[in-house]
């Protein structure tokens, strides 16, 4: 199990509304299952970041009725919030490749170019 | 009829209670989830407690989540309702910028006219301020307090004797300290010529006590005059413009009034001393040796003492009041013939300008003017107003419009309030360049007399507060009433109607407010300058008891020149001698002093009568004056002589009494023979003559006693050439200057002028003639101003009654109806407007009676005079209106519209 970076939060958060309006409960439940319980989150964590986010204009909240008939809050990406995705999972990649790079080259000697 | 709102729907107004409430939305969206993860558990079978305690743990810390969130929420909502706001504002303040320069002339004219209202009241407050409110620049300014006596010879507060401050020096756990300083005028040898000087002679302790700033040097102390050492601080105006401004000047000896003075300091730029108005240009220690402080001790005769005290921190006026009183009692036992009924008083340094004598009517002239200039101010404000309200037609259908597309009435009003605001803001920029200009100006106008007077009346931060705060007086009386109308636009009859009937009733009603409220205020102004007036009027006329008219005067000092008595007797005898054969002249005389000058000597005195209720004698004032002084410039003898080239210094020493003295000393007796006993003189004075009773130190002063010696029998250097002519005496004056130049060239004449010229300008009529001179200009201020709005309305109201008016024509109204029909409504206003005024003003006039000579405060003359100004000047102001309307084509006037 993996203690999620700070910073990470909000990426995960950007790449789970890109799927669509989501409230809190779903994109808890939607990180749990697509990383199969792997990154440890607490629930809470999630909405300090959520409410900064909507802060930085990066998702819009506003306030609709679920399925079930309830009140909840739903947050949606904002142009902006889709921009940042944009640069972060290129720079989330960049930064995956790197490590894998290190990774790589302790196990076999000569370091190879990344293509 | 039409299905247009009449006001906005009310439920718009509890939109508001739906903006996002951050506690309330925080818990329901943390509750939602937690809900949710609890009905997921149960489905997957757990129990019910049991869910909810999973969901939690997942949760994690829900309180310190939940705080975290709405802490986020809160300053989030707050920001965004900030922004909102400014955003408003910006919005409002462009719109108003543009609809203000729809109307550029309109918005000149309104900042024109509140520069003027404001410009007027910033300038009037920084006169008040540099009397009444700026501190002088010492450290602890607000404890200093200036100390004077009253006494039975004089009642208002004057300098107090050597002893006496002595005595209240003691009182050490009140004043930190107590200086006194006596101004001398002394003469700078510098070589080639001499220069009079204005210096202060000061205890040792002046500076030490006051700790003026300075500049270069040192100071004196107590030890300096102790050793009676001859040196001298000089002002820093004094050193750059006289002395070469070289910072050498320290340790160089100057000649001063013949001996040598050692330079040790020089004070910081703009200090000139403490008296507010006069500029001194040294300051030097006086003789406190141990022989000279026991002769001052011992009597009360010397120098009297311009005194200055430094309150301890802590200690209140009050306290002060009370130690200096019980010391004043005791002096009074100890010395009872100089202390009897001597009673000191103790004012703030701020309450004792321009000097303590003639301070006690300044704050209630201050209130006075400061009122009529806020009056004057009102008058200006409600013409403003009546011109927004004018504009208002076009105005009041465009907020009518945006109140029924549902603009709050608040955000209407304060979208009003904002022009009005701009325009006050404008108006106050310029009111501050009117003020800067106008200050200066001021600053330039002087007593007609030769002493280094001054005025500083730069601007301060007070009166840059009160500029401001006058702005906003401006906008909130300019603005209310326009801005409250077209809050109240109802849609329905300004948008059905067309904006005319009700509307313009309203207005007209509002407006014919305005313009009463407008005339009652300039009636007010005027009727209270017309009692400044009048009384400058009487002042003038007053009889004072001696020659005012076709007298020259002219002050020369042999003291400065080097002259010895025998020589000054002799300068002075030819002097007359040649002056009394100029052609236009009838008489000439000398005087050391003339009447309501700038000084006054008070001579102890023993008669028998006096004799038996006080050994010590009584303090009279008097004068020396030379044989035909009397006839020359003085009052008439009445009985007896006046002094002869005979009584000179070998003869019996002769008095001439004026009447009250006569009467008081010797009641039912002939004075004519009378002995006066001088304290410490040997020769005793013999009164050969009784004069009329004439004014000798203030306008509309007590009759007092008065004496009057012959120059030739006694010592005093510095005279008053008297010259009576019999053309303007300013014709003579080059005459006059060549004789004195034929005599001895480096003789410089001083205070040269005519008694006409010394009494208008000069300390006796100053005050009333400047509070005359801005009572008549703010009169004539608020007059125009009234009448301007007079004329405004009663325009307005004839444009918008041409259809009326033209069919009044049509069926055979004649020129005359016409006319009375228009002037009629403007007297109407008028006469309302100076009712109101009038009994105003009778209500209040009252309170500056102290201000007015010879004048009562409820003066007939007055109070007919200026109302049928404003009478006449409103019937002027709507004849002509009348005259246009009456001269209307009806048959246009009907086609009209």
């Amino acid at each position: 199990m993996l203690d999620v970076l700070q910073g990470t939060l909000e990426f995960l958060i950007l790449r789970t509304l890109a799927w669509g309006p989501q409230h809190g409960f779903g994109i808890a439940k939607w990180i749990k299952t697509v990383t199969d319980g792997r990154l440890q989150i607490e629930d809470g964590a999630l909405y300090p970041a959520l409410h900064r986010m909507a802060q930085k204009k990066l998702v819009a909240a506003e306030w609709d009725v679920t399925e079930s008939g309830r009140r909840a809050r739903y947050y949606e990406l904002t142009p902006l919030g889709r921009e940042a995705l944009g640069a972060q999972t290129t720079a989330w990649n960049d930064y995956v490749g790197a490590v894998q790079q290190i990774i790589t080259a302790s196990s076999r000697k000569p370091a190879r170019s990344r293509a | 009829m039409h299905s247009i709102p009449r006001t906005p729907p009310t439920w718009r107004r509890y939109l508001r209670f739906w903006r996002p409430d951050p506690v309330a939305d925080v818990d329901a969206e943390l509750e939602f989830h937690l809900d949710s993860r609890i009905e997921e558990l149960v489905q997957q079978g757990l129990s019910e407690p049991d869910a909810r305690r999973a969901a939690l743990r997942e949760f994690g810390d829900y309180g310190s989540v939940r705080r975290e969130v709405q802490m986020l929420e809160q300053s989030f909502e707050r920001r965004r309702a900030m922004t909102e706001r400014l955003g408003d504002l910006a919005r409002d303040t462009r719109y108003a910028l543009r609809s203000l320069g729809r109307s550029p002339g309109l918005a000149i004219v309104i900042v024109l006219t509140l520069s003027m209202g404001i410009g007027l009241n910033s300038t009037m407050f920084s006169v008040v301020n540099a009397y009444l409110f700026r501190p002088v620049k010492v450290p602890g300014a607000d404890r200093l307090v200036v100390m004077g006596n009253t006494s039975p010879l004089m009642q208002q507060p004057h300098e107090i004797p050597y002893r006496d401050l002595q005595a209240y020096r003691e009182l050490r756990n009140v004043f930190e300290n107590l200086t006194g300083t006596v101004s001398y005028t002394e003469s700078l040898d510098k070589g080639d010529r001499t220069e009079r000087v204005w210096v202060e002679h000061t205890l040792g302790n002046y500076f030490t006590s006051l700790r003026p700033p300075m500049a270069l040097g040192r100071v004196y102390t107590d030890e300096s005059s102790a050793r009676s050492e001859r040196v001298m601080v000089v002002s820093y105006d004094f050193w750059s413009r006289r002395l070469g401004g070289d910072s050498s000047i320290i340790g160089r000896t100057l000649r001063i009034s013949g001996g040598p003075r050692t330079v040790i300091g020089v004070t910081a730029r703009g200090f000139h001393g403490f008296a507010p108005m006069l500029r001194s240009d040294g300051w030097s220690p006086m003789d406190e040796s141990p022989a000279a402080r026991r002769e001052l001790m011992s009597s009360t005769d010397g120098d009297w003492f311009t005194t200055y005290g430094m309150l301890r921190p802590g200690v209140s006026l009050a306290q002060a009041r009370a130690a200096v009183h019980e010391r004043a009692r005791q002096l009074q036992q100890q010395y009872p013939s100089t202390n009897k009924n001597v009673e000191p008083v103790v004012v703030p340094e701020t309450r004792a300008r321009p000097v303590i004598t003639v301070a006690s009517p300044v704050p209630l002239m201050a209130i006075v003017v400061l009122s009529l200039t806020l009056m004057v101010l009102v008058v200006a404000c409600a013409n403003v107003a009546s011109l927004l309200l004018a504009r208002g037609t076009t105005k009041y259908r465009e907020h009518a419009v945006r109140a029924a597309l549902g603009a709050s009435r608040w955000r209407l009003t304060r979208q009003a309030m904002l022009e009005t605001a701009i325009l006050s803001v404008a108006g106050a920029l310029g009111a501050a360049g009117l003020a800067w200009w106008s200050t200066s100006a001021l600053g330039r106008i002087h007593l007609a007399t030769d002493a280094p007077l001054y005025f500083d009346l730069t601007p301060d931060w007070r009166v840059f507060a009160f500029t401001l705060a006058t702005a906003l007086v401006t906008t909130v009386l300019a603005g209310l009433a326009p801005a409250l109308r077209n809050a109240s636009a109802d849609p329905q009859t300004a948008l059905v109607a067309g904006g005319r009937s009700g509307t313009d009733r309203m207005q007209q009603r509002l407006r014919s407010i305005i313009v009463v409220g407008q005339i009652a205020v300039s009636a007010i102004v005027v009727i209270v300058a017309g009692l400044f007036g009048r009384s400058m009027q009487a002042a003038e006329k007053m009889d004072l008891g001696f020659r005012t008219e076709k007298l020259l005067m002219a002050q020369f000092d042999l003291g400065l020149s080097g002259y010895d008595t025998t020589r000054a007797r002799a300068f002075e005898r030819e002097l007359l001698t040649r002056v009394r054969v100029l052609p236009g002249v009838e008489r000439a005389a000398l005087a050391s002093r003339v009447p309501l000058g700038y000084n006054n000597n008070a001579q102890r005195i023993l008669t028998e009568s006096l004799q038996r209720d006080n050994p010590d004698g009584e303090l009279v004032f008097q004068n020396d004056v030379s044989p035909q002084y009397f006839a020359t410039a003085g009052p008439s003898i009445l009985r007896g002589r006046e002094f002869a080239e005979s009584d000179d210094a070998t003869s019996p020493h002769v008095a001439v009494v004026n009447e009250v003295m006569a009467r008081e000393l010797w009641p039912n007796q002939d004075p004519i023979g009378k002995v006066i006993r001088v304290p410490g003189e040997k020769e005793e004075l013999r009164v050969v003559g009784i004069a009329r009773s004439s004014t000798y130190m203030m306008l509309g002063e007590a009759p007092r006693k008065f004496f009057w010696t012959a120059r030739a029998q006694h010592r005093n250097m510095s005279p008053f050439l008297q010259v009576a002519t019999s053309g303007p005496p300013e014709a003579i004056v080059p005459a006059v200057r060549r004789v004195v130049r034929d005599l001895d060239p480096n003789v410089p004449l001083f205070e040269v002028r005519s008694m006409t010229d010394h009494l208008r300008n000069g300390r006796a009529m100053f005050a009333i003639r400047l509070g005359a001179l801005f009572g008549g200009s703010f009169a004539l201020l608020a007059l125009s101003l009234a009448t301007v709005g007079l004329y405004g309305l009663v325009s307005y109201s004839v444009s918008h009654r041409t259809r009326e008016i033209g069919i009044r024509i049509a069926v055979g109204a004649t020129m005359r109806d016409v006319v009375g029909l228009v002037v009629r409504q403007g007297v109407t206003l008028a006469l309302a407007g100076v009712v109101l005024g009038v009994v105003a003003a009778l209500a209040v006039t009252h309170l500056m009676a102290s201000l007015l000579y010879a004048v009562g405060s409820r003066d007939p003359l007055t109070f007919v005079f200026g109302p049928v100004v404003l009478g006449v000047v409103s019937v002027a102001a709507s004849l002509l209106p009348a005259w246009k309307a009456a001269a209307m084509d009806p048959v246009r006037a009907l086609r009209l519209d």
